[in-house]
């Protein structure tokens, strides 16, 4: 399209460009059709109820008819920029965002290679089994058992928890990991790569099923060694779903879930503990001042298209797989 | 990049046309005073609740003169679910209410709800209504609901009564005493297994024994009035810093868990059940948990409870009290349209306070589900089965009338909780700012709060200086407090002139 | 089985580190688990006296013969147990439907309007209507305590079917135009091309869903209001849930923490069992061999 505006082209010739247009969707009839049934979902139950977004501009509370509120416009936006804490809970977002994307992102990836590498088919199923389990586990139940493990002594002599304990053989110290705000980033981390990593190698697993076995063979031959066959077959076979998931991961740069985090908050770890999402949650949720949080919501949508766009292009940029 | 702005257009041209659909709806819909049918929606905390062909809700129904509808709703999610009926305008014609967030205050403003207030003194039961109960629950001096009634005195102390025995020393009255008690505990070896393995007392991360300790101290709760007859966050007075002081005294003594600002609520009864240490101050129910748990663990361990310790031997008691409810029950203007539909409902809810629907839905029917003993106690016949038919119904009852059939005390300490709920509520302290609400509160609540409790303990572990705590203070004030402040003694004055 | 032969000792040394890594990771994954199992069958004394533990000192199963009392929890517990597989069976059929067809018409790079509607479809990953209008649209169609209210609001996962479209696009493009030449159509390619040769993405992609509608809690709360009706799911969190509202009310029950820990056990068998049947699907290969025969 952008060719066709710069070059002026005669009525026949546009007439041409239209007609070929109309015979390629005429062509793909049966794809749009298959595009229906999505399509209609999208504007149905997501489009539809978008008009919600505008309560970012208002002075909002559920029950109050929509019209009936007050617009505010940015001030909504303002204040929360405003808010002496936001810094804090900027660096905290994006300080746990971005340890998982560099620790935990890569880690399901590894696990699946490794898992691949594997040739006792009982072995391998019997791992695959149980790593995907602590993903059913309630975070009620993760969180109370990583207290379990790291508690510290109640009183000196009494023993503490097992990990404690442990710690304290290995480095002669009593490491109080659950009262050091900097170390709760890290308990935030591991309780991730903890429950999610197995259950996150189900679709590189499902990617490596496209290898083809004879590629190994062939390596073998040319006497590829284990490690390089990973590398050169294994790895690029699930490239583009690596890259694809990277992608869409950046649209959740300034999520952190509030669950999780709200259960390992505590007074002394508290100024590295309030991120974005909790601090959205006790202002939407418990208080019910929607128009706040709504504006909180919206402007981290904003931030994520932001990213998702600009990671896209990158990709594409360096020839990569890309999402369009 | 392009594509974005078509789609956002797209996206605006969707919003605002289903924006201005939703605005209307809304049928006019009376209750039929000839087979009347009443829906009401409140919390469900059994697996199973009543069914409506359950003989219970049949019995209940006749007795009310009208069909109930019940919506069960899990208890974990109720705020969520009232969120969805006030923001689709799916109303019930009987809805508890659980929290005065800020879109009920917003929506009881604006109308949404009958404000019944006046309206109380026309019914029987419903006039014997707690004027503090019904302060706690009013909005800008308004009421908008029929509470259900909470005991006010629910807090007390549990202790382990054979450990003192052991020590040979009485149970505390003051709060030096209940130091010595800690201090036996921890240093004369109240178990006698001649180790020293035991210490005074279990605090969580849960704020409530602190909570209560500084209303011992004499701090107000919540809010106070100073002097100047203006109100005064109780974390201002100086019975607060005392009581922040004691437990860092005790902390610092190794009286109290060294770990308590991490340590689980959840696991509270945890150490006082494996005989490490001696005293929780919390509800004082949990006793009755304790009781009922550390029998299987060590036969002999006697637990009790106590509502409050003095400051001194001289002064008042004072006890923290709850805000007394449970909830409360409003009813929707869009449920009800008119003023004779409110009225029917209110004759119903007067209704239900009657002992005869209060034993329905407490203790089923009589001779299907309890009996009568001969001192009038009632004794419950009936297996899981039977139970089942009055499930969650007690969440349906509002108990402004107490009941006056009771069930026979299977132990001493249970009987101990309902004396101490009863001697505590001589001594309640009311918090004046309890029905008062502030916008900055509602925006920066979490945040004010947690600047308090933080700085609480983080100097009982030493990790700030007294002169630190102080600038914490100062930092609450600035971060909002001082606005806080403000609009609660605004809506204060406006309430007092009244 | 060319390949043990020439196995070097570099070889097996890499296979004997990478096996000691993944047992040891497997175990320390699978540890929370255990202790839920473990406390299940443990009397409450037990769980609120000992820390972690794997073995109970004392069995019991009373935790589990409450639940499955007829007389007592049973019959819920069943009931929303048989909505939940329900749901879950329809739901994750419904949106392998809705995500395959929209992810293969998006495969197609040449088609027309295609940029368009994927950048649509990440608008709404990002930007959200939220909870209460969403509500009305599901109330307004007609949805409001039926079971359609659990499966069409999340019949597709933008990202799910993002991915979905990428395996599409990676499948060999000769099949299809030979296919095309046969004289089959787009949608007769879909079906008898693309879907058979993706069977290890639908395993995938349908173990998503159905993991996702079996620990559906909030839709259930939201959109059902007749507690006969309830998955399983939201009876399993107003159990696991309640200690903490108990605080609250005095007149709540207290549920027994063993008992929490036999529900969770419930409610996560059984989808626990649904794996193994897909693990024939994550093997290398399997798709290049469906190809070939």
């Amino acid at each position: 399209m952008a060719e066709a505006a710069k070059v002026s082209l005669s009525p026949a010739q546009k007439k041409m460009m239209r007609e070929r247009n109309w015979n390629k969707i005429k062509k793909d009839k049966w794809m749009y059709l298959l595009l229906l049934p999505g399509v209609l979902y999208f504007i149905i139950f997501k489009f539809a109820p978008m008009w919600g977004v505008l309560i970012a501009f208002k002075n909002y509370y559920a029950g109050i008819p929509f019209l009936n509120t007050p617009w505010v416009g940015f001030d909504n936006f303002i204040d929360f920029f405003k808010d002496s804490d936001f810094p804090r809970l900027l660096k905290n977002t994006l300080i746990i965002s971005g340890m998982n994307l560099v620790f935990y992102f890569p880690l399901p990836i590894l696990l699946a290679l490794l898992m691949n590498e594997v040739k006792v088919k009982f072995y391998k199923n019997a791992v695959q089994t149980m790593v995907y389990v602590p993903h059913f586990v309630s975070m009620v139940v993760i969180a109370s058992i990583t207290f379990m493990l790291l508690k510290t002594p109640s009183m000196e002599g009494y023993t503490g928890g097992a990990l404690f304990e442990l710690i304290k053989q290995i480095t002669g110290k009593q490491v109080n990991v659950l009262e050091s705000p900097t170390s709760f980033y890290w308990v935030i981390l591991f309780q991730a790569i903890w429950k999610e990593t197995g259950w996150g190698t189900i679709i590189f697993l499902a990617a490596l099923a496209g290898v083809d076995v004879e590629q190994y063979e062939a390596a073998i031959v040319d006497g590829a060694n284990r490690f390089q066959q990973m590398i050169y077959i294994t790895l690029p076979a699930i490239a583009s779903t690596i890259v694809i998931m990277l992608i869409l991961r950046m649209g959740s740069v300034l999520d952190t879930g509030f669950e999780q985090i709200l259960l390992m908050q505590n007074d002394l770890n508290i100024t590295n503990s309030e991120t974005f999402d909790t601090y959205v949650y006790q202002i939407g949720r418990v208080q019910g001042n929607y128009g706040f949080s709504t504006a909180v919501g919206l402007f981290k949508s904003v931030v994520s298209i932001i990213c998702i766009q600009s990671a896209n292009f990158i990709a594409r940029k360096l020839g990569q797989s890309s999402l369009f | 990049m392009a594509n974005l702005k078509r789609i956002a257009t797209a996206a605006c041209a969707v919003a605002l046309l289903c924006g201005s659909l939703s605005g209307c709806g809304g049928k006019t819909q009376a209750i039929d005073l000839k087979n009347p049918e009443i829906t009401v929606m409140t919390t469900a905390y059994n697996v199973e609740s009543a069914q409506p062909n359950s003989p219970v809700v049949e019995a209940l129904q006749n007795y009310l003169g009208t069909k109930l509808n019940f919506s069960w709703i899990p208890s974990s999610g109720y705020g969520e679910k009232v969120t969805a009926a006030m923001g689709s305008g799916e109303y019930p014609m009987v809805m508890l209410i659980t929290e005065k967030s800020s879109s009920v205050i917003q929506n009881s403003r604006g109308g949404t709800f009958w404000e019944i207030g006046s309206k109380l003194k026309n019914y029987t039961n419903l006039s014997k209504a707690n004027e503090v109960v019904l302060n706690n629950i009013s909005i800008d001096g308004k009421i908008y609901g029929i509470y259900r009634a909470r005991t006010l005195g629910r807090n007390g102390m549990t202790i382990r009564k054979d450990w003192l025995d052991n020590l040979g020393m009485q149970e505390p009255t003051t709060i030096d005493e209940l130091y010595n008690v800690l201090k036996a505990f921890k240093e004369r070896d109240p178990d006698g297994n001649g180790q020293n393995d035991t210490f005074g007392m279990i605090m969580t991360t849960a704020t409530s024994t602190f909570d209560n300790l500084a209303i011992w101290f004499g701090a107000p709760n919540k809010w106070g009035v100073a002097e100047d007859g203006t109100l005064q966050p109780a974390h201002l007075t100086d019975e607060y810093f005392e009581a922040v002081k004691f437990v860092k005294k005790l902390y610092d003594e190794k009286l109290i868990n060294q770990d308590f600002a991490t340590y689980d609520g959840a696991k509270w009864d945890e150490q006082f059940l494996s005989g490490k240490a001696g005293v929780i101050i919390d509800v004082a129910d949990r006793a009755r948990r304790i009781a009922g748990n550390i029998a299987s663990v060590n036969p002999k361990a006697v637990v009790d409870v106590l509502g409050y310790v003095k400051k001194d031997a001289n002064s008042k008691p004072a006890t923290l009290p709850t805000s007394g409810y449970a909830g409360y029950f409003v009813f929707p203007k869009k449920a009800l349209p008119s003023e004779k539909d409110l009225e029917f409902v209110l004759n119903v809810m007067d209704k239900a306070n009657d002992q005869e629907a209060l034993n329905l839905m407490n203790y089923g029917i009589k001779g299907r589900h309890y009996e009568l003993d001969n001192e009038g106690y009632a004794v419950i016949t009936s297996d899981t089965t039977l139970t089942k038919e009055f499930a969650d119904l007690n969440q349906f009852a509002t108990g402004i009338i107490e009941t006056q059939l009771k069930k026979k005390y299977t132990t001493t300490v249970a009987e101990t909780v309902d004396k101490v709920y009863k001697d505590n509520e001589n001594y309640v302290v009311a918090n004046p700012a309890e029905p008062l609400v502030s916008d900055t509160y509602s925006r920066k609540g979490p945040q004010l709060d947690s600047i308090i409790t933080s700085a609480n303990t983080k100097f009982i572990v030493g990790q700030i200086s007294e002169a630190e705590y102080k600038a914490e203070l100062e930092r609450w004030k600035t971060q909002g407090g001082d606005d806080y402040i403000k609009e609660i003694n605004e809506a204060y004055k406006a309430i007092s002139k009244k | 089985m060319r390949g043990l032969k020439r196995r070097s000792i570099g070889s097996i040394v890499a296979d004997v580190i990478i096996y000691f890594l993944l047992a040891f990771f497997a175990v320390i994954t699978v540890i929370p688990f255990v202790y839920v199992i473990a406390a299940s069958f443990a009397p409450e004394y037990e769980i609120l006296t000992r820390p972690l533990f794997i073995i109970p000192k004392t069995f019991t199963l009373d935790a589990y013969a409450r639940i499955f009392d007829p007389n007592d929890y049973g019959l819920t517990v069943l009931r929303s147990l048989g909505v939940s597989v329900l749901v879950t069976a329809i739901g994750t059929i419904t949106n392998l439907f809705f995500t395959t067809t929209m992810a293969y018409g998006l495969s197609r790079k040449s088609l027309k309007g295609r940029n368009f509607i994927l950048n649509c479809v990440i608008f709404t990953m990002v930007f959200s209507g939220g909870m209460i209008p969403t509500f009305l649209i599901v109330k307004g169609l007609g949805m409001y305590n039926t079971y359609a209210a659990l499966i069409l609001p999340g019949a597709i996962s933008a990202y799910n079917m993002i991915i979905v479209r990428n395996f599409f696009q990676e499948l060999p493009s000769g099949l299809e135009e030979a296919a095309a030449i046969d004289g089959c159509t787009d949608i007769g390619i879909f079906l008898k091309i693309a879907l058979p040769l993706s069977l290890p993405m639908l395993a995938t992609f349908g173990l998503f869903y159905a993991v996702g509608h079996w620990n559906n809690y909030f839709g259930a709360l939201l959109y059902l209001s007749d507690p006969m009706k309830y998955p399983f799911q939201l009876i399993l969190r107003n159990i696991v849930m309640l200690s903490q509202e108990t605080q609250n009310d005095p007149n709540a029950l207290q549920p027994q923490e063993t008992l929490k820990m036999a529900i969770i056990v419930i409610g996560t068998v059984p989808i626990l069992c649904v794996y193994p049947f897909l693990q024939k699907h994550f093997a290398a290969g399997v798709m290049v061999g469906a190809i070939k025969g």
